[in-house]
């Protein structure tokens, strides 16, 4: 404990060390203190009461980006996606895969694979088919091909799943009202085995979202600095 | 009263005394047991606002300070502000 208290007395500006370092170590012998979080605290006090307001406010835009980045790597859950590929025998307008997909993925249909696949655990039914209506990615790539995918935590899963929607559109072609002229549709590409996506769009919108953050509370924190810095003359 | 500085001009309004004494006394007067770092922080702003000043001593590692008359100044216009709330409470608590 020592050292990371005299380490911790390092952590003050050169100045104040030659100026009050000495009386610092004393005090922390007699006084037995271990308050590693107050002496840091000090100390950076210390170190940034000498900076600009501008380098303040960078510093702390830079570090809100960094901390924000990291919270959002370790954080944000990392979904596995599995796709798999549907070919009409003939094009299809977006109208009308659009109709597919809305007569084959129903709030009922979901709420089946749901419970057959223990999706969601603990959440609501209907908090639990939107977040599956999330998940679940449908993309066509060629008037007559269809992506499929759907990203899960368990990879698993997420190839079932994707296996079965797939399978609800090929059932749903068979409903006239969604399939009006008769085109056979097939599986072509089966799921793939699920792979580790990055949802980028959240990490970015997390991580962007901490240099404001960390401008805002550097402009505080210069704030506060500067009423507490004696008042000149 | 948790005002670092002023609990450390309290202290000193009663003689020189150097960072460990001031932390004991503080602790006995106020129930308030301030940092190794937030009694110096507080020490480093007194002294540059010329509020408190070293006093010669033999021992460098253990600096007694002493209250300047402008510390005496500023301690007092603090007091009496929180005298005066202090009473006002009392007042409005008694007919309350």
């Amino acid at each position: 404990m020592k050292r990371v208290l005299q380490l911790l007395v390092r952590l003050y500006p050169a100045w104040w060390r030659r100026r009050y370092g000495h009386e610092l170590e004393a005090l922390l012998e007699d006084s037995g203190s271990h308050d590693v979080w107050d002496l840091f605290c000090a100390a950076m006090e210390m170190q940034i009461k000498t900076w600009s307001f501008g380098r303040i406010v960078t510093v702390c835009g830079i570090a809100g980006l960094l901390v924000a980045g990291t919270i959002s790597f370790l954080f944000v859950p990392y979904p596995y996606r599995s796709t798999a590929v549907l070919k009409s025998r003939g094009d299809r307008s977006p109208e009308g895969w659009n109709a597919l997909i809305g007569a084959a993925f129903t709030s009922q249909t979901l709420s089946d694979i749901i419970r057959q696949e223990h999706l969601y655990a603990d959440a609501p039914t209907e908090t639990a088919i939107d977040r599956m209506r999330r998940g679940i990615r449908v993309r066509p790539t060629a008037p007559n091909l269809m992506q499929v995918s759907f990203g899960y935590e368990d990879p698993l899963r997420a190839q079932r799943v994707s296996q079965d929607l797939a399978g609800r559109i090929v059932t749903a072609n068979l409903i006239p009202s969604a399939n009006p002229n008769r085109q056979l549709i097939q599986l072509v590409a089966a799921p793939t085995q699920a792979e580790r996506q990055i949802e980028g769009k959240v990490r970015t919108a997390f991580t962007a979202l901490g240099l404001p953050v960390g401008l805002l509370l550097g402009a505080i924190l210069a704030f506060i600095l500067r009423r507490r810095a004696p008042a000149a003359g | 009263m948790s005002d670092p500085t002023l609990l450390v001009l309290a202290s000193l309004a009663e003689g020189d005394k150097h960072g460990y004494a001031m932390m004991e006394d503080i602790e006995r007067f106020a129930g308030v047991r301030l940092g190794p770092g937030t009694l110096y922080g507080a020490i480093t702003r007194l002294e540059e606002r010329g509020w408190i000043g070293p006093v010669k001593s033999r021992d460098e590692r253990r600096q007694p300070y002493r209250i300047t008359a402008a510390g005496q100044g500023h301690l007092a216009e603090q007091l009496a502000n929180m005298n005066r709330v202090v009473k006002t409470g009392l007042t409005r608590l008694k007919q309350a």
